[in-house]
């Protein structure tokens, strides 16, 4: 279970995402609204020549709605040859994280309970690491 | 050369390349079965591809050697350095061959019995072969009568290869790189703008930016392919499923050379393969029945495609029975999709496009072939799937034709932007049928039971409100522009938005999941301006606006054709000053002559042309001119000459006539403009200047018609019977008790009439038309119906 695990704030939470699923962490400017779809899909938005999709991940987990407007903190990754842009709060930084991932210990509020995979430490603190496929999914598969 | 062979020899040499040091291996250990099996596959696959391709010295060759080595991989022959030398000296004379077929674009023909026989003649006694052949040098490599190939493939002049084999993911790279570069220029460009007054910097960044537009040209055509690869295996396919129906059937495939996108001919190969199917499986009788029905015994299956624009139509059309849209919708009300209610309703395209309902078939029987319920629904919707439509045209008894229409490239799709709710979206222009503006009278909105239903020019369709789909808060009045959008195989209906902005070629990706859900997009993509824009699924649209055609074909009665077909006119000023205008494909040409080759002779103005006398139809106002321009207008056996002042323009005629209240040459006065145009009645024209003078007007019989009286009777039917010398009554007219003929359009038979009745039908196919009854459109059928009505009439 060692590994370089990006460490990113979602709707207040201190996650990790493996780095292995992380394409890369962009700023996004401008989100065009994309009517009829889920709630959790902000929009699109073009990454050099690509489009991606960004997904809300307060809304996926339901806790509520990120900011969607100015200048965004997004992690990029790519789901079955799609790209993705999940909005953040905040992303912290990469750390090297040894040790093996724990079996989660708490009842979780729904939305992080499903999309949680595990619990890693880093220094000292007890880190959710989150499965970016069930953000993308959404609600939908959160309340499954 | 041909594309295929191309392709085998690039293929053949690639492999070759790695079986040459499993060869070398194995000469050194006959006995290394692994080594044996690279070689094996190398010799199957020369075989496979030469029976394919009609390459019957190669096949041999490759066949032979085969055998022998699947004899050693069976156990059945110790492979011995006899074998390893034969099998290698096949190996090398295929190589010579595939060089002289790449050189010369045929393989050379010759013997190469002894190759094959150096092969097989040893197995029985290896012992003797072993002695013999030390004292013969490669007796096997020269033929007796042949001036003997080159032996070693090194001393063959090979001409350089042009072509190298790439992964295509390598050009998607490339593509996408372009597209990056593209956004980068614009990028560049604006901030020039707004920065730069230098000419020289101006200068190379024009120069840059037309040879990265150059660039991205060149790269779109990387991933063009002659659609002939998707072709060259029809005939192959055409006999397998002809010889397990027991049918007969010809093929006739044309436009092999048209290009398209790779990827895309993977996308058609498998509907085109279902249709060309389900055309012999339900389509083509079997030889019996069509012998009966007076058809060649053989079948007849044509394959086309042609470029059309930025698309590529590919027809499919077989002189089969064609499409029972009446047991069609049988079936859809047995199988729950429609009600007998709704199937009433239907017009004959919603009836057709039927068959493209999941779970449908025509089949009688489930075959091997076809009729299994995945059918054209997939079809449909594989060809929707890279914004193509499918469109539909059956002839019952006498054919079927199914034409797809694709995008040039998968990548790029000519499309409309257009906005609603503040937000922009694209439109694929391949089922745009026209645009038009809320405005005047020719087009407007009516409501209708709280749905609203656009009249355009007199053709209703439903509107679905993009604003409303979208859960925008447009007020309805701000969506004024009507985009006519024609779904594959469903009707078409216009599709309200706020504005119509650009055509735009798009290079479309498919989006994520998640937003392909929403049902109504089709594709992302990011034009040049950089903010990423959705395309719309005309189809999913008519879905989420609550048009889709069961609902369609309840409100929208049949259009008659040719009143909203478009008539390319002549508009011109007449002798007498009057603007008139005349159907354009009469006007053979427009001639000035000389005013005194026009004479008055047998009773009306003539003029000599071409040493011909053609009468001459002139209004007023030729006196005092010196030069006459005439019309030279004829019907294909009679000419005659028109004089006009001048001429205006051309024009595409859509607008329906106002008929003339007397017959004459005016048929009648259409809106060009907003300015009124006299249209010319041809018939007339030609009546008048024709040989045979009609009867007066007091003693034409009177035609009665009955039934329907709506446009189409008044205007197609009416002129029709007027032309074949009746005078026209309607039923709701006091009818004089000697009534010739009468017509009942799609109506019972007018109780106690005594005169001969002709029954029309709306729909063209027999089947629940009362018997006898005529199709309105079987001009032939009806004109002999009149005819023999002019004749009964004139005896009483």
């Amino acid at each position: 279970m060692n590994g370089l695990f990006l460490v990113a704030l979602i709707a207040g939470e201190r996650v990790v995402l493996a780095t292995e699923e992380v394409e890369s962490v962009v700023e996004l400017e401008a989100i065009t609204p994309v009517p009829r779809l889920a709630p959790h899909i902000a929009g699109l938005t073009a990454l050099r020549s690509r489009v991606l999709t960004v997904i809300d991940c307060r809304t996926a987990l339901g806790l509520g709605m990120s900011p969607r407007e100015g200048v965004l903190p997004a992690i990029v990754v790519n789901i079955e040859g799609h790209g993705y842009g999940l909005l953040v709060d905040h992303v912290e930084d990469v750390a090297t994280i040894e040790g093996e991932m724990a079996p989660i210990l708490a009842s979780l509020q729904p939305g992080w309970a499903v999309a949680g995979r595990g619990m890693v430490t880093l220094e000292g603190d007890a880190l959710l690491l989150v499965d970016p496929a069930v953000l993308v999914a959404g609600p939908a598969l959160a309340a499954a | 050369m041909d594309e295929i062979l191309t392709e085998f020899i690039a293929e053949t040499r690639e492999t070759l390349e790695t079986v040459a040091g499993e060869l070398v291996a194995w000469e050194a250990v006959p006995q290394d079965r692994t080594r044996l099996d690279g070689i094996f596959r190398f010799v199957h696959t020369v075989k496979g591809s030469c029976g394919f391709l009609d390459l019957p010295r190669l096949e041999r060759l490759s066949h032979a050697c085969e055998d022998a080595l699947a004899d050693v991989r069976a156990d059945r022959r110790v492979p011995d350095a006899m074998l390893v030398d034969a099998v290698l000296a096949i190996i090398d004379r295929i190589v010579e061959l595939i060089d002289a077929l790449e050189a010369q674009g045929v393989c050379p023909s010759g013997d190469d019995r002894d190759l094959i026989e150096a092969l097989a003649e040893r197995r029985p006694e290896p012992p003797t072969a072993l002695l013999r052949c030390p004292s013969e040098p490669e007796p096997d490599l020269c033929n007796e009568g042949e001036p003997p190939l080159p032996t070693a493939p090194a001393s063959t002049p090979r001409a350089p290869s042009r072509s190298i084999r790439l992964q295509i993911d390598l050009l998607d790279r490339m593509m996408a790189g372009i597209s990056d570069m593209v956004l980068a220029r614009n990028e560049l460009a604006r901030r020039l703008r707004e920065i730069s007054s230098d000419p020289g910097v101006d200068a190379a960044f024009e120069r840059l930016s037309t040879s990265v537009a150059e660039m991205r040209d060149t790269i779109t055509r990387t991933r063009m392919q002659r659609i002939e690869a998707l072709f060259s295996g029809l005939p192959r396919l055409l006999r397998d499923v002809s010889a397990e129906l027991g049918k007969t059937v010809m093929l006739e495939v044309d436009g092999a050379d048209v290009e398209l996108d790779r990827e895309m001919i993977e996308v058609i190969r498998d509907p085109l393969t279902h249709i060309i199917r389900n055309a012999i499986d339900h389509g083509i009788e079997p030889p019996g029945a069509r012998l009966e029905l007076g058809k060649p015994a053989i079948g007849r299956l044509s394959v086309a495609a042609r470029q059309a624009g930025n698309q590529i139509v590919i027809e499919v059309a077989d002189d089969g029975r064609g499409i029972d849209s009446e047991r069609l919708v049988q079936r859809a009300i047995a199988a729950g999709i429609l009600s007998a209610d709704a199937a009433r309703g239907l017009s004959a395209a919603a009836r057709l496009a039927l068959i493209f309902e999941p779970g449908l078939s025509t089949a009688q029987e489930v075959t091997a072939i076809s009729g299994r319920g995945v059918g054209m629904d997939v079809v449909k919707s594989n060809i929707e799937r890279i914004g193509g439509v499918v469109e539909i045209d059956s002839r019952p008894g006498s054919g079927l034709k199914l034409t797809l229409r694709v995008p040039l490239t998968l990548t790029i799709i000519p499309a409309l932007t257009i906005e609603a709710g503040g937000l922009t979206f694209a439109l694929p222009r391949a089922a745009i049928d026209e645009i038009v503006r809320v405005a005047g009278e020719s087009v407007r909105l009516e409501s209708l039971g709280g749905a609203l239903i656009a009249n355009i020019r007199g053709r209703r369709m439903p509107v679905a409100c993009l604003a409303r789909i979208i859960d925008a808060e447009d007020a309805p009045e701000q969506s004024t522009m009507l985009v006519v959008l024609k779904p594959a195989g469903g009707e078409a209906y216009a599709l309200a938005v706020a504005a119509v902005h650009d055509h735009e070629e798009l290079v479309i990706k498919p989006a994520a999941p998640v937003v392909m859900a929403a049902g109504i997009y089709a594709g992302a993509a990011l034009p040049d301006n950089g903010r990423p824009i959705l395309l719309l699924d005309p189809a999913g649209l008519a879905v989420a606006g609550g048009v889709s055609w069961s609902e369609t074909a309840r409100i929208e009665p049949e259009v008659p054709v040719a009143a909203i077909e478009a008539v390319p006119t002549l508009l011109f000023r007449d002798s007498d000053g009057v603007e008139r205008g005349i159907r354009l494909s009469l006007v053979e040409r427009i001639e000035d002559i000389p005013a005194q080759s026009v004479k008055m002779s047998a009773g009306r103005l003539r003029v000599v042309r071409d040493g011909r006398l053609l009468p001459l139809i002139s209004g007023e106002g030729l006196d005092g001119r010196e030069i006459i321009r005439i019309l030279r207008i004829s019907d294909g056996e009679i000419a005659l000459a028109y004089a006009i002042d001048t001429v205006r323009d051309i024009v595409d005629l859509t607008t329906s006539l106002t008929p003339a209240a007397r017959p004459g040459p005016v048929a009648g006065v259409a809106l060009v403009d907003g300015q009124p145009v006299e249209m010319l009645d041809p018939h007339w024209l030609f009546a008048e200047g024709g040989a045979i003078p009609l009867a007066a007007e007091p003693e034409r019989p009177i035609c009665l018609l009955t039934g329907d009286d709506g446009s189409w009777t008044r205007e197609i039917l009416r002129p029709l019977v007027e032309s074949n010398g009746y005078r026209v009554l309607f039923a709701r007219e006091p009818s004089p008790s000697d009534v010739a003929l009468v017509i009942a359009c799609d109506a019972p038979e007018p109780a106690g009439t005594r005169s001969p009745v002709v029954r029309l039908r709306w729909q063209r196919e027999t089947a629940g038309a009362p018997a006898g009854s005529i199709y309105r459109y079987d001009r032939p059928a009806l004109l002999d119906a009149l005819k023999a009505g002019l004749a009964q009439g004139g005896h009483r």
